[in-house]
């Protein structure tokens, strides 16, 4: 199905009806990419532009029985003036998006450097650890968590992003609070080894 | 446990292994469109690369190697030669554990074609690979006798 799609976009581009986005005058040209269930078209703001992908997307459901959710549309303009903006998103019948959006699971557009960028996955580390169902496990049990969950849950945006160090400080006070003090938190406990050490591989002393 | 900082470094260093590696894929030519083909090299020079119009991520994948001097990206990765035609001869690390220009700085000095890549140089004859250098002057004996 997405292979028709991505046919449809293609031909369109060859027949030079719609305009994708060119990196550098004369070098690649970005139409539309797709990843799983996910698409993306790319394209100069014209007028022109949105009529061929309204046609595109309208004979699109015509041939595959599939039907466009525009409610969970949108359309991002970059540099567009916002009445152009406003007329395209009526014209296509779709939401008006705004720069920061969700594309495969992270925030595209967002600025990594900020701290506020991280919260989300600070957040969900947090309820992971701190969860009443963690109350009563032991040192050991604590040491698997941490190393079994938290180390997989940051995986995806590190792989991308690189992580400010004010964001990588809290991260480890997270881990070193839930490994020495466990979910009571509360009061401070003593953090018997540096973190440093706790780090290191099991052979040469880490856990 | 994980320290987490060298876990974001190394996942990012991947970008760059990637860029090395991965021929022909869509994301790469967009960043060769984007910042000129240099990208796909060991050592990227940030300094070509105007800052106005490079992204974050760019730029933190530039700085990955803590910015300037030496990075211990082009001191760890090794080349394997294939044909030959992307291996300098001379600047990238493919014979030994060290480029062959510092291993032997005398004889680099007296070659005529330092950018010469491996597969221009060496001629297949027979079942060994002969070497076909070219020296500025006709060399001593006792330097031939360490080629």
């Amino acid at each position: 199905m997405a292979e028709g799609f991505s046919g449809l976009m293609r031909n369109a581009v060859d027949r030079n009806i719609f305009k994708g986005f060119e990196v550098k005058r004369g070098g690649v040209t970005l139409s539309h990419l797709q990843y799983a269930d996910d698409t993306l078209c790319i394209g100069k703001a014209s007028v022109e532009n949105l009529w061929t992908l309204k046609a595109i997307l309208r004979g699109f459901e015509l041939v595959s029985g599939l039907k466009v959710n525009f409610h969970k549309s949108c359309l991002i303009g970059v540099n567009v003036p916002p009445d152009f903006m406003e007329r395209a998103c009526s014209f296509l019948n779709c939401r008006q998006g705004s720069v920061p959006f969700m594309y495969l699971g992270l925030l595209v557009g967002d600025n990594p450097r900020r701290v506020e960028t991280w919260e989300p996955l600070v957040d969900h580390l947090r309820r992971r650890l701190f969860s009443w169902g963690n109350r009563y496990i032991s040192l050991g049990g604590r040491i698997v968590l941490l190393n079994l969950v938290l180390n997989s849950i940051p995986i995806f945006y590190l792989s991308l992003m690189k992580m400010p160090a004010k964001v990588v400080k809290l991260i480890v006070s997270l881990q070193r609070n839930f490994l020495w003090g466990g979910v009571m938190g509360g009061r401070r406990r003593l953090c018997w080894v540096k973190w440093s050490k706790v780090c290191q591989p099991r052979l040469k002393g880490g856990l | 446990m994980r320290d987490i900082r060298l876990v974001n470094i190394s996942l990012l260093a991947k970008w760059r292994w990637r860029l090395l590696t991965k021929n022909g894929s869509l994301w790469k030519n967009v960043l060769q469109d984007k910042y000129g083909d240099g990208v796909a090299a060991l050592e990227v020079s940030s300094g070509g690369i105007r800052s106005s119009v490079a992204s974050n991520w760019w730029k933190d994948l530039m700085k990955l190697e803590g910015g300037g001097g030496d990075g211990w990206l082009v001191t760890e990765v090794v080349h394997k030669v294939g044909d030959g035609m992307n291996t300098s001869f001379w600047k990238d690390r493919w014979h030994s554990e060290e480029v062959l220009c510092n291993l032997y700085p005398r004889l680099y000095a007296l070659s005529t074609n330092k950018n010469v890549m491996v597969g221009e140089l060496g001629i297949t004859s027979g079942e060994g690979r002969d070497w076909e250098f070219t020296w500025r002057r006709t060399l001593f004996e006792w330097e031939r006798v360490t080629l």
